[in-house]
């Protein structure tokens, strides 16, 4: 089966999660292996201000993930992650169990990509559960991109009709205007260490 | 995440026009290092200026106004964040009387406080600077989605 999930910008996910009615809804959010438990926290801060949620993170197996989130019963939504370890035999005893995952709240797996294909291949039920619930993580979309940096700087070349070395030249005198613009353009060329010089 | 939620919030009651997924796309941020360990957090909502360019960088009210902003903090290594900047522009639909209203934070440091106040908001003109307490980005945030309607017309 060919997974083809897309991209999905955390703060765009959080807000189909919360978005959605939770009740029996498992979600899987595909993250580069080193950075799941970085997504893992910052999805759970990001909901904790919208709903209940607990982290289930390190099960050793597939019997201690389903025991730790059915424990969790009284949590809108459930984080499972640190899963990475789980071999064939775990996804298909969690297959096998899906039924113990069916909760009031919802689940959000967050998995490697080598851990959602092995999902996909050896618990295809749960996979079928997930259905359309799948993206990848995509980080790089909060952050500006090289193209809307150069843009920004170029609104403020022609804005203050002013070059980037007239501005660092200004900032490094202490005698660059105030105004936000001027901290926004340092920052954009990345010097934000002339920002305090005055 | 305030900013983000408030802005999704006003699209959700139809205060904005602008839908979740540009709010998405229209926000965007960066964090900096400056020497020492310190770190500088950016936020970007719509362009860098508003002089009246026709684009769609800016999150639009149902009432034709549109909006941009840029908040900058930095977070030492070894004490309390603290806002540097901060710029929200409200830029009214053509034909109002102010055009702009603008609620300027500048960087600390020197002046005169009495021309130019840290803490400002400028009415319509580049050169009017009027003084305000320097407030939370997102209480701003609230004041132009919400609380400054269109300027009645004469």
């Amino acid at each position: 089966m060919t997974l083809l999930p897309n991209l999905l910008s955390l703060p765009e996910f959080v807000f189909r999660v919360t978005a959605r009615p939770s009740k029996g809804s498992v979600f899987v959010l595909v993250s580069p292996a080193d950075l799941i438990d970085r997504v893992s926290g910052r999805l759970r801060s990001e909901l904790e201000g919208e709903v209940g949620v607990q982290l289930v993170g390190g099960a050793h197996d597939a019997g201690a993930l389903i025991s730790a989130i059915q424990k969790a019963e009284g949590t809108r939504i459930v984080i499972a992650c640190g899963i990475e370890s789980f071999g064939d035999t775990d996804w298909q005893r969690i297959d096998l169990l899906r039924s113990r995952l069916s909760r009031d709240g919802a689940i959000i797996f967050v998995v490697s990509p080598a851990s959602v294909e092995a999902l996909t291949r050896y618990a295809p039920n749960l996979a079928s559960w997930v259905g359309g619930s799948m993206w990848i993580v995509d980080i790089a979309s909060e952050l500006l991109t090289p193209e809307e940096r150069e843009s920004r700087l170029n609104a403020l070349r022609e804005g203050f009709q002013r070059s980037d070395t007239e501005i660092l030249r200004l900032a490094a005198e202490g005698s660059l205007p105030k105004e936000p613009e001027y901290v926004e353009w340092l920052i954009l060329l990345k010097r934000p260490d002339l920002i305090g010089n005055t | 995440m305030e900013l983000r939620n408030c802005l999704l919030g006003a699209s959700d009651v139809g205060t904005l026009s602008t839908t979740p997924r540009q709010i998405f796309s229209l926000l965007k941020h960066e964090i900096e290092e400056e020497a020492g360990g310190s770190q500088v957090l950016a936020v970007y909502g719509g362009a860098s200026m508003d002089k009246g360019q026709a684009t769609d960088e800016f999150f639009v009210r149902s009432d034709g106004a549109r909006i941009s902003f840029s908040v900058a903090a930095v977070y030492p290594r070894n004490a309390a964040a603290a806002l540097r900047v901060y710029r929200f522009h409200l830029r009214y639909p053509n034909g109002a009387n102010p055009r702009f209203i603008r609620i300027d934070l500048n960087r600390p440091g020197g002046g005169d406080a009495l021309i130019e106040p840290r803490s400002h908001v400028h009415v319509g003109a580049e050169a009017l600077r009027i003084p305000v307490p320097i407030m939370a980005p997102l209480e701003i945030l609230e004041k132009v989605l919400y609380g400054l309607a269109l300027p009645p017309r004469h």
